[in-house]
């Protein structure tokens, strides 16, 4: 029992001591313009066996809005294991469905309803469509590593409580071409966290020229 | 030809060349606008034709996109239900019209395929065109396969993102190509060929039969539309290559049309033309007879007028003057011509007339003055007859001597002037009955020599009185004349008696003689003072006498030559004097010979 319970406070330990010691990772994505890319995946696996804390670090749920015949927001990170649930504020009716190898659905939401959450239980990402309205498109990434982040408009992405170590880093975005591997990059997690600028060959749109399906 | 028919002629060919060339300028003119025109038809028919198969591509495409969308089918692709997605297909290619409907995957390997001709998993041949579809761009292309075009249409399965791909193979043939010729309105027909294997030009797709006639107009096809021009086969076409999928043979648009079908609406034009051109001609042909009648008309009169005019006929009808052109200029000058010819010959017949009548006057004045000579000759001759006579008997004092001989001596005065007046009276009358052709030649044989030498001997004393030397040349003595003998020895003694008067104390006269050429010719050469070329012309007539150079007197009546020169060529001789002041004078006298008098006769 000692020894159980011994094991279970070095492990305690452990993970107070691995929280104290994590670091943070910020990382710039730009596109091929060196102009800030929102909406692109930040992951981060660690090259060495470390101390794996569970994904909860991301959002067990997220909320997909569908509002002006568009899903809100394009991209949507969550972890493994984590569900989603799509509200409609349209004034039409949506019919959504994935055809996606990790999560396959189909249904139909009315104006101003909400769906039964849709629970993602394998890592990859499901492009999401509606039936009635072929422009629409949305992603939900799911993340098989506790470390990835979204970046925002000005193409930040930040990853808190790394570990000390060395990561192999992927940038995944939607306008990168179909089948195409995600960016890899290698980045090394020291006490003061660690700085990485990723460039991902797509040009990033602008509210001017908002993206849609043909773009994919 | 005359000069009518010649104008009218000139004035025909020039029309007719006329005419010809401007009905060659404007053939030549006419095809080269509708060979302009035709091209310019040609290049808006293949840009309506490309515009037509742009849009029906995107038709299809939109046909394609429609399956692409299907839900169910989607599903089928999602579901990898290979049953379900064949028949979706086999339906869908049903619908618009494709003879060929194939779900390809994301790595490129056909899935499905209706013609069920290629085994599963075979790489589908056009992946450029996946990666335009999937790219945004137009996923259309032509090919060639076998003997057919098709359009291969690749729309991607989007769910959203793509999936899959759909790849139609919708057949371009006659039908289709014949509908896109009537909806681009253009009347031209239209081919779709295809370059074979072999390397030759290959019609896959017509609208009309005679292809052949600009298949080798492409065999060099171009890479951007090209007019062709086929001049054996009159053919006007124009060539585009098509869009043709990578890998596929190369594929050209012709739209063409016979040059004869752009003419064939001025050939109904033609025949009316050239019978307005054959009015025009006969037209222009009676225009020029008319037109050179008028010119020839006043020339023709004015040719008569010259040729009457010619002939002496000034009083005809006058020359129609016809206005103020040249003819008419020309018809005016010829009448004042006339005019004036008129006048002069009016003068000149005057004139002539007034001559002829002075010279019978003339005639008439020397036929009295020889009559009256003659009489007066013979009327004073008898006279003078008694006048000698008796004072030859006084002189030689027949009846007895005379007293005083103061008296013998005036008779022997008288008597020698008697016989001077009667010799000089002879001559008178010999030359006035000569002058009145009354003189009587007798005809003997003589020996022209001994005449002369006669002649000379008998003034053999008169020389030596005048101390002149006289030379007698001794030849042809033997050559005969026909003639008077006292006429002739009187003309040779004139001639040398002039001579020997004439030469100064000391000169000489010499007489030669010669026969040539049937004549004999005797010349009487003195050096005397000779004459003034001036008055040689006058020697020869009668009661002309020149002033002796000796001593500034007339001597002699001045019958002398004249007589001589008349009795010569009254015995068909020839006389002729040749002097210069200072440099003697010499007269040739030529007479026929006998022989050559009979020869003449003869």
């Amino acid at each position: 029992m000692i020894g159980k319970l011994s094991i279970c406070a070095l492990a305690a330990v452990l993970l107070a001591r691995g929280a104290a010691l994590a670091g943070t990772a910020e990382v710039e994505v730009t596109d091929e313009r060196g102009h800030p890319l929102a909406d692109a995946v930040v992951e981060l696996a660690a090259s060495q066996p470390v101390a794996s804390p569970s994904t909860r670090a991301l959002p067990a749920e997220s909320i997909i809005d569908q509002r002006h015949e568009t899903f809100l927001p394009l991209v949507t990170l969550i972890r493994k294991g984590g569900h989603v649930i799509f509200t409609n504020n349209d004034t039409t009716m949506h019919q959504v469905y994935s055809f996606a190898p990790i999560k396959q659905f189909a249904f139909e939401i009315d104006e101003g309803e909400r769906s039964q959450p849709v629970v993602f239980d394998r890592s990859g990402i499901a492009a999401i469509g509606c039936n009635i309205h072929d422009r629409m498109i949305t992603y939900v990434y799911v993340a098989g590593q506790p470390w990835a982040a979204l970046s925002d408009k000005s193409g930040h992405a930040t990853i808190e409580g790394l570990p000390a170590g060395d990561y192999r880093g992927t940038v995944w975005h939607p306008q990168l071409p179909l089948g195409a591997a995600p960016i890899f990059f290698a980045l090394t997690v020291s006490g003061s966290g660690a700085r990485a600028a990723v460039e991902v060959p797509v040009t990033a749109v602008t509210a001017k020229k908002p993206m849609h399906m043909q773009m994919y | 030809m005359s000069f009518r028919n010649r104008l009218a002629l000139f004035l025909m060919v020039t029309l007719v060349c006329v005419q010809a060339a401007t009905a060659i300028f404007a053939y030549s003119w006419l095809h080269a606008q509708l060979v302009e025109q035709g091209k310019r038809e040609l290049v808006s028919a293949m840009q309506a034709f490309t515009r037509q198969l742009d849009f029906l591509s995107q038709r299809a495409t939109d046909g394609v996109q429609v399956l692409a969308l299907d839900y169910a089918f989607r599903s089928a692709i999602a579901k990898s239900d290979h049953d379900t997605e064949l028949s979706v297909l086999r339906n869908h290619g049903h619908r618009i019209g494709s003879a060929r409907m194939m779900l390809v995957t994301l790595d490129g390997s056909i899935a499905a395929d209706t013609a069920q001709a290629t085994r599963p998993g075979a790489v589908f041949p056009y992946s450029p065109l996946l990666r335009a579809a999937v790219a945004g761009d137009r996923g259309t292309a032509l090919v060639t396969l076998g003997s057919s075009i098709y359009w291969i249409v690749v729309v991607p399965v989007r769910a959203p993102i793509p999936i899959a791909f759909i790849a139609a193979c919708i057949p371009l043939d006659d039908g289709l190509v014949e509908q896109m010729r009537r909806i681009s309105s253009s009347p031209h027909a239209i081919m779709l060929a295809t370059k074979a294997v072999g390397g030759h030009w290959r019609v896959v797709a017509h609208t009309r039969g005679d292809t052949g006639l600009v298949l080798p107009a492409i065999a060099n096809g171009a890479r951007a539309a090209a007019i062709v021009t086929q001049r054996e086969s009159g053919t006007l076409a124009i060539v585009a290559p098509l869009r043709a999928a990578a890998g596929s043979r190369p594929i050209v648009a012709v739209i063409y049309f016979p040059l004869e079908e752009a003419l064939r609406a001025y050939r109904g034009f033609i025949t009316p033309m050239l019978i307005v051109l054959l009015l025009a001609l006969l037209a222009a042909a009676g225009g020029a007879t008319l037109i050179v009648r008028r010119v020839a008309r006043p020339l023709e009169a004015l040719a008569s007028a010259a040729q009457r005019i010619a002939a002496g006929n000034y009083v005809g009808p006058a020359v129609p003057a016809t206005g103020r052109d040249e003819i008419g200029h020309l018809a005016q000058a010829i009448g004042d011509m006339t005019h004036a010819i008129a006048e002069r010959e009016t003068a000149l017949t005057g004139a002539m007339e007034a001559v002829e009548l002075a010279r019978v006057e003339a005639v008439r004045a020397n036929e009295t003055k020889s009559q009256f000579l003659a009489n007066m000759s013979h009327e004073l001759r008898t006279p003078l007859n008694a006048i000698v006579g008796f004072s030859e008997m006084l002189e030689q004092q027949v009846l007895g001597p005379i007293g005083t001989p103061r008296y013998l001596e005036y008779a022997r005065d008288i008597h020698a002037s008697g016989e001077h007046l009667r010799g000089l009276f002879e001559r008178m009358l010999d030359l006035a009955q000569a002058e009145s052709s009354n003189l009587s030649l007798s005809r003997e044989p003589l020996a022209a020599g001994a005449l002369v030498r006669e002649a000379v001997e008998m003034h053999r004393g008169l020389a030596r009185r005048g101390r002149v030397f006289v030379v007698l040349a001794p030849s042809c003595d033997s050559a005969q004349i026909v003639g008077d003998r006292t006429k002739l020895r009187q003309a040779f003694a004139n001639v040398i008696h002039n001579a020997v008067k004439f030469s100064p104390p000391g000169g000489s006269v010499t007489v030669t003689s010669l026969t040539q050429a049937g004549n004999i010719t005797v010349r009487i050469s003195d050096t005397g003072a000779g004459i003034d070329p001036a008055l040689l012309r006058t020697v020869l007539r009668p009661f002309h006498r020149l002033r002796s150079a000796l001593d500034g007197h007339f001597q002699g009546a001045g019958l002398g030559l004249a007589f001589a020169s008349m009795i010569v060529e009254m015995h068909g001789g020839t006389m002729s004097v040749e002097s210069g002041a200072g440099e003697g004078t010499t007269v040739t006298i030529a007479l026929p010979l006998a022989e050559a008098m009979i020869g003449h006769a003869a």
